[in-house]
């Protein structure tokens, strides 16, 4: 398991300023579709009581039911997969570098990281009527690196997160005797 | 000319189904995997591995009882189930 006081490559004096996910609308999202998938189905077959007995049918019986209950496991399997899929994407920052941790399906994870002396442009952007109302949004991270851009996706108050990587990156340059 | 005597075991669709849970099984536990190795330390972590993992397998012994408690012997007749339906599409027949 990761552990924040514990990161790969961690310089004295570095210590996790922020620890970001996606908002929880993302989990909100799979929550609700779950729950679509299951009751939907789960109401048709109480609407069409008067076709309970098919379950009792000699062929058409046992059919439903192993039909039935591929289905649900299957919905269920793809909303943990999809849960884990928001759990495992990670953005770190420290006050000496930001790591970015994106788990893309289950088999493939993309993890990179970029010191704060690198950054040379940071914007904030929260757009749409959700995004605004519930304050969360994207802040993309321009670089001097290999990896020319950071992009935080739907993560909670973009602006105060912008805001307190300029802070860090001032105070970095400070430390490191910079311009 | 006679017709083929053509049946078919409903046992068959065990076999699907047993794919079906080799195929779960192992999602179930790469899953698991992924929050154990690369999750954050911690209780969140754990509490949900422990609901994920007891979900997915509440769900899986549900399913096999459900399934070994329906009568696989059965055997379906698609020349009856065939014929049948010609002779309402085609009465002549």
């Amino acid at each position: 398991m990761m552990d924040l006081k514990k990161l790969p490559n961690r310089q004295k004096h570095e210590k996790v300023v922020l620890f970001l996910r996606r908002h929880w609308f993302a989990p909100l999202t799979i929550a609700l579709t779950f729950i679509l998938l299951i009751v939907v189905p789960a109401g048709l077959v109480g609407y069409f009581a008067d076709k309970q007995h098919w379950f009792s049918h000699p062929t058409l019986g046992p059919l439903l039911v192993l039909a039935g209950s591929m289905y649900f496991m299957a919905v269920w399997l793809i909303a943990s997969i999809e849960f884990t899929d928001y759990y495992l994407d990670t953005w770190i920052v420290t006050n000496e570098r930001i790591i970015n941790i994106e788990q893309i399906g289950l088999f493939h994870r993309h993890a990179s990281e970029m010191h704060l002396a690198s950054i040379q442009d940071i914007t904030s952007d929260a757009e749409g009527f959700l995004h605004t109302m519930f304050n969360y949004g994207q802040v993309n991270i321009q670089t001097a690196a290999e990896e020319k851009r950071f992009n935080f996706k739907d993560v909670p108050f973009p602006d105060q997160v912008k805001d307190t990587i300029l802070k860090l990156v001032e105070e970095d340059k400070k430390r490191h005797g910079q311009k | 000319m006679p017709v083929p005597n053509l049946t078919l075991p409903l046992t068959a669709f065990l076999i699907l189904y047993g794919i079906f849970i080799c195929i779960y099984a192992l999602y179930t536990f790469f899953n698991a995997y992924h929050l154990i190795k690369f999750g954050l330390i911690g209780r969140t972590t754990r509490s949900i591995i422990v609901v994920q993992a007891g979900l997915s397998l509440i769900l899986l012994i549900v399913s096999l009882f459900l399934v070994t408690y329906q009568d696989w012997t059965v055997t379906w007749n698609l020349t009856e189930i065939f014929q049948r339906d010609a002779e309402q599409i085609f009465p002549a027949l």
